[in-house]
């Protein structure tokens, strides 16, 4: 049985514990196909008590409740008859940082053997009741340039014990590593967020703390402040810390982790990781041409992770989420939990009683301008008004249409002129919400207003465009400064605007588009996303109306 | 009380309003780590960091910082928020009316229950009136604030659906005003009730307290001696425990606001309270600033309103200002 087969038996398994009904939708369906939204109105109802949440979907006020955390609030919501719950592999990753820059982490074999020697598999049972999986990689296990075996408890103390024999380290009367010079090993800080703000993590880095500690590693925690840790640790004013972050499903972050370039006070590299091998890997993964070579890089730079393994990966959290009963059609795959947008497009209320479909919102969103919007809950409403030129499969996590009906990632040039040219065909006959034809002019009026304004959220995907032309009406030609496979995701990511919108925008950075117009910008959030924005009150609700021009609707361009 | 008195309070307030801008700007900036450096998102490179830094004026010297703070800070116009991008003041005003109902509600009835609740006791000394206000008081005095509103949430929200879970509106709201009036208010209730509960014990044992003592003094005996009604002598009796219930009422304001965080987030309310854990967790300097500013206001406020206030429940301090 293949690991990705055992994975998936687990998962079953887990399904069917948490609930008998837990199992969705099983088939696969043809989302090629899918036409809606169904429903003509989204509720995003706001509560921020995590306790709140649980009792609001236990009560039926909330139709959807995602990304639950606690196992305790997984297995009372599974047990409540009104509520199905689907699971799914997720995009979080949690580490075990090592500055390699210190001793005695600047020894890989003692990385590695610090390594085995935690039992990633107790932890996930203790800590998390078997809602995540131990990982072994650096890129979690769901995404497709993730290793074969990156879901693989690497837990071996006697191969552990046997490298630390190997390198020459031995052990006192008190079961404390000796290093070969026969110096005790010093006590070593294990930094970690405060128990009060971060109580599983901190458990977790005890736990951790054991593990190394039993192997002869004299490691104690040292809780701080979240701020203060981060701080220590841009300043590699550290020994190890734990840090958990969420990953995209791309490869490209490994290049910020562990580049020999990104290791400077503030910089993304925390562990000071500096190997050339990995350099070299890593820069033909950013500098890839194309898909294939991109692949080829991936595996190479995961490879010498695997060696070096600056960073101890630790484990990946399940996406958990509860959906009443009083949905039907509503749409999971083994990335992607009930709270998605094909869920979204596809649910129909069971008996045909027409309502609102309620959604949590975690948090109050308090930004609602597309260009200084940065937090998840402000996206999370934006989401589902805009939409890109590309979307992903919910399968496959590839990329598939969207506003762009295909799309070619060539080289042109040569020498130091080589670069990538994208080119995108725009879909016949969209149009935006307010009703007016949405064209490759648009979305070159999107990208060249964000590159012109330098905005910090989508610098990075707009900062090596060269030009954009608009060959017609239904064809976007972006060309970039040099070469990378990546660019294609960065520009085909953007939210799309109206150029009557991102030209009248004066102001964007006081820019509010629900303060009914203004010196800043007009007014409204005018997108192509299957939803518009009918009502907001701060701090209680949103309120969506279906987007009577969208794409996928029932008659709409196909 | 006189004009000389009046203005050396009025000066020692402003030396503190004084300090507390300046400690504001300085413990914030003391802080390790800014609304910046917490970003870990390999999408959003350190170059897009640095232009955040200088779209939020975090690139300038500290001492230009520190200039454009104090101006905000003078002229009431603080700037936008790093978080939201919005204008602070107007964040911190639509957030106000919450914030003012849950505290002004909780607190009138917290303090008129214990008050009674205290009067009472301390007329019922001895028996069983008494210690079952002194038992009730010290229970709900002792609980964490969090704990009882969040079992009382679970009761009356959840187990019996009396009172919503969250927020101050239905979503959708109810159509017309007086619908709308009374989707507030019960709302509103649980808030205030559980915010009331935590708050009347400490009234009520304080209340007790002064008003045994001042019922065991000379003049309410020679009241009672000269045969004058109960009520009389137990209204002469608290006139002179007047002005301690002044100043506690007054200096409690500024703990309510501070205090409301818990309850608005136990209740999702959309609050002053919650924008001030934002602010301070997510490094939001111009927000959180402005609410510390605010907070030593209505503190130095009520300082003062409170020594004002003593002159008119006690004629004691208007006799001798005046001797003065």
């Amino acid at each position: 049985m293949s690991i990705s087969q055992k994975f998936f038996c687990a998962l079953l398994l887990l399904a069917l514990s948490i609930s008998p009904a837990a199992a969705l939708t099983d088939k696969k369906i043809d989302i090629s196909k899918l036409r809606g939204p169904k429903i003509s109105e989204l509720s995003m109802l706001i509560i921020s008590n995590p306790d709140a949440q649980i009792m609001a979907a236990e009560a039926g006020e909330l139709d959807i409740i995602g990304d639950i955390a606690r196992p305790s609030d997984i297995d009372r919501l599974a047990k409540n008859k009104n509520l199905q719950m689907s699971i799914a592999r997720g995009f979080h990753a949690f580490f075990l940082l090592l500055n390699n820059k210190k001793s005695p982490w600047d020894d890989a074999a003692l990385r590695r053997a610090a390594a085995m020697s935690i039992d990633r598999s107790g932890i996930v049972r203790m800590i998390f009741s078997g809602y995540c999986e131990p990982i072994n990689s650096w890129l979690p296990p769901v995404s497709p340039w993730a290793p074969a075996g990156g879901a693989q408890d690497i837990y071996d103390p006697q191969a552990a014990r046997a490298l630390l024999k190997k390198r020459g380290y031995s052990w006192n009367m008190a079961g404390r590593l000796v290093a070969p010079d026969g110096k005790e090993m010093p006590a070593m800080k294990l930094l970690t967020p405060l128990a009060r703000v971060s109580p599983t993590t901190a458990e977790l880095a005890q736990t951790i703390a054991d593990s190394l500690s039993s192997a002869g590693f004299p490691v104690e925690t040292e809780p701080m402040d979240f701020s203060t840790m981060i701080n220590r640790l841009d300043r590699k004013d550290y020994s190890m810390a734990v840090l958990a972050w969420s990953m995209g499903r791309n490869p490209d972050s490994l290049y910020s982790f562990y580049h020999s370039s990104m290791d400077f006070d503030g910089g993304y590299n925390m562990t000071g990781t500096c190997d050339a091998r990995l350099d070299r890997s890593l820069e033909a993964l950013r500098g890839a041409p194309d898909e294939a070579s991109a692949r080829k890089a991936a595996r190479e730079a995961q490879r010498a992770l695997l060696e070096l393994m600056p960073s101890i990966p630790i484990y990946s959290r399940f996406s958990v989420t509860a959906v009443s009963k009083k949905w039907k059609n509503i749409f999971t795959t083994e990335s992607s939990t009930a709270d998605n947008m094909w869920t979204l497009l596809a649910a129909e209320p069971r008996g045909g009683v027409g309502r609102p479909l309620t959604m949590l919102l975690p948090e109050e969103p308090r930004n609602l301008n597309p260009f200084t919007a940065s937090s998840a809950y402000s996206w999370q409403a934006l989401g589902v008004i805009y939409e890109s030129l590309l979307t992903t499969d919910p399968y496959t996590l590839e990329n598939m249409d969207a506003i762009a009906s295909s799309w070619k990632v060539a080289v042109a040039g040569s020498g130091r002129a080589r670069h990538t040219e994208l080119t995108f065909k725009i879909k016949r006959g969209l149009r935006w919400n307010d009703g007016s034809p949405l064209t490759a002019r648009d979305i070159k009026a999107t990208v060249d207003f964000l590159r012109r304004n330098k905005i910090p959220r989508f610098f990075d995907a707009v900062k090596n465009i060269k030009r954009i032309e608009t060959p017609d009406d239904h064809t976007l030609r972006v060309v970039m400064e040099d070469v990378s496979y990546w660019y294609l995701d960065n520009v085909a990511g953007l939210p799309a605007m109206p150029a009557k919108v991102v030209n009248a925008v004066r102001d964007w950075q006081n820019w509010d588009p629900l303060a009914g117009g203004g010196e800043a910008g007009p007014a409204g959030l005018i997108g192509s996303g299957p939803f518009m924005l009918k009502g907001y009150r701060a701090g209680e609700y949103l309120l969506f109306e279906r987007n009577p021009h969208y794409r996928l609707l029932e008659g709409a361009v196909k | 009380m006189n004009a000389g008195w009046f203005a050396k309070r009025l000066l020692s307030s402003l030396f503190v309003l004084a300090a507390v801008i300046a400690l504001n700007f300085i413990l914030f900036r003391m802080m390790p780590g800014d609304a910046v450096s917490t970003i870990i998102d390999p999408s959003f490179s350190p170059e897009a960091k640095e232009n955040l830094r200088a779209i939020y004026g975090l690139d300038r010297p500290l001492a230009e910082q520190f200039m454009i703070y104090v101006k905000r800070m003078l002229t009431f116009s603080f700037g936008l928020s790093f978080i939201s991008r919005k204008p602070v003041w107007e964040e911190l005003l639509s957030r106000l009316p919450a914030t003012l109902a849950l505290t002004s509600a909780s607190m009138a009835l917290s303090a008129a229950f214990g008050i009674w609740l205290g009067i009472k006791a301390a007329l019922c000394r001895g028996r069983l009136a008494e210690k079952i206000v002194l038992g009730a008081s010290a229970v709900t005095a002792s609980f964490p604030g969090f704990f009882v509103q969040l079992v009382l949430l679970m009761l009356f929200a959840r187990a019996l659906p009396i009172f919503p879970l969250r927020g101050t509106l239905s979503a959708p709201p109810p159509s017309g005003t007086m619908n709308l009036f009374f989707d507030y208010v019960r709302h509103m209730a649980l808030p205030v009730i559980s915010l009331s509960l935590i708050g009347f014990g400490g009234w009520a044992l304080y209340v007790r307290n002064l008003m045994v003592r001042a019922l065991g003094e000379d003049f309410a005996l020679m009241a009672r001696a000269r045969g004058l009604p109960r009520g009389r002598v137990v209204w002469h009796a608290f006139r002179t425990i007047l002005p301690p219930i002044i100043t506690i009422f007054l200096m409690s304001v500024p703990g309510l606001v501070s205090g409301a965080v818990i309850t608005e987030s136990v209740f999702s309310l959309h609050g002053v309270g919650t924008f001030l854990l934002e602010a301070v967790s997510g490094h939001d300097y111009p927000a959180a600033g402005a609410a510390f500013y605010l907070l030593a206001l209505i503190t130095v406020f009520c300082n003062l309103a409170a020594d004002v206030s003593y002159g008119f429940a006690d004629p004691r301090v208007r006799i001798e200002g005046k001797k003065e």
